[in-house]
């Protein structure tokens, strides 16, 4: 079987036409892009780019959902698909900002004793737990964008569990010492 | 004229009729669409139709194996979908003999 891998071109224009449809449901969207797929899949095979072909992404999506029934999507009042997807990119420094609120002492000699979180005195404690929540807030919110206002609580508390656990530990290390 | 704006009110009875003559995948029925002349038409809108006709029961589908990536989704026309084909194309000739009489009867009567 000749199979003509996909090319970043035709990976960005899937990715970039689904992300048109993100308001619709996974099942809806999956149905649309079936036949997309094919034909991109066709087009990198003959070695001609989707976008010369298909035209830009958005503008194919719109028309696609518009020839399959559906209503157009409310890009132009910043509700659309295309502001949602983007919203993930929030998530990072909104888990940065928790972990560091929940781990930062605001006690301790000059700046330095201020600044740098610490649990339990523990600066790599705190670092541990800042990464964790950075992670876990970015694959949270590119995951579930459709809940994304009652994210910040679920983010907000594993951040807390996570920070009292490590306490315990390193109280329970210091005492084996 | 812009035949793009004509061939999207009778998209799907164009669709209809290249399926009542074989089984076809998306990018197969843009391309029979074309080779008939229609070469306004756009991949975005053949899809988007195929996929509504499909809903609407006028279609039936199938997944074969493709040499050039993903498996093809086939459509094929049921009865309903016929019914639908026959409605369009007596539609359509009523259309056309009205319009043809239309430009006609201009054509000769000074206005």
């Amino acid at each position: 079987m000749t199979t003509a891998a996909p090319t970043t071109t035709s990976a960005a224009f899937l990715a970039r036409v689904a992300a048109a449809l993100e308001d619709l449901t996974p099942a809806e969207r999956e149905d649309l892009l079936v036949d997309v797929r094919g034909t991109v899949a066709e087009l990198v095979a003959t070695g001609e780019p989707p976008e010369d072909r298909l035209g830009r992404p958005e503008l194919f999506a719109a028309e696609l959902r518009t020839a399959a029934g559906f209503p157009p999507a409310a890009a132009e009042t910043g509700t659309g698909p295309e502001r949602q997807s983007r919203w993930w990119r929030w998530w990072p420094l909104s888990g940065f900002l928790i972990g560091y609120a929940v781990c930062v002492p605001g006690v301790g000699d000059g700046v330095a004793g201020v600044l740098v979180p610490r649990i339990n005195g523990h600066a790599w404690l705190a670092v541990l737990a800042i990464v964790v929540s950075t992670a876990l807030a970015t694959a949270v919110g590119m995951a579930a964008t459709r809940w994304r206002y009652l994210l910040p609580v679920a983010v907000a508390g594993s951040v807390t569990l996570l920070a009292v656990a490590a306490a315990h530990i390193s109280d329970a290390v210091r005492l084996v010492r | 004229m812009d035949a793009s704006q004509l061939v999207r009110g009778v998209l799907d009875g164009a669709i209809l009729a290249v399926l009542a003559t074989e089984d076809g995948y998306g990018y197969q029925i843009v391309r029979r669409l074309r080779a008939a002349g229609l070469e306004d038409v756009g991949d975005a809108s053949v899809y988007g139709t195929l996929r509504r006709l499909y809903q609407a029961g006028r279609l039936s589908s199938y997944l074969a194996p493709s040499d050039e990536g993903p498996a093809r989704r086939y459509y094929a026309i049921n009865d309903a979908g016929r019914e639908m084909l026959s409605d369009s194309a007596k539609g359509w000739a009523t259309f056309r003999d009205a319009i043809d009489g239309v430009f006609h009867s201009k054509r000769g009567t000074a206005v």
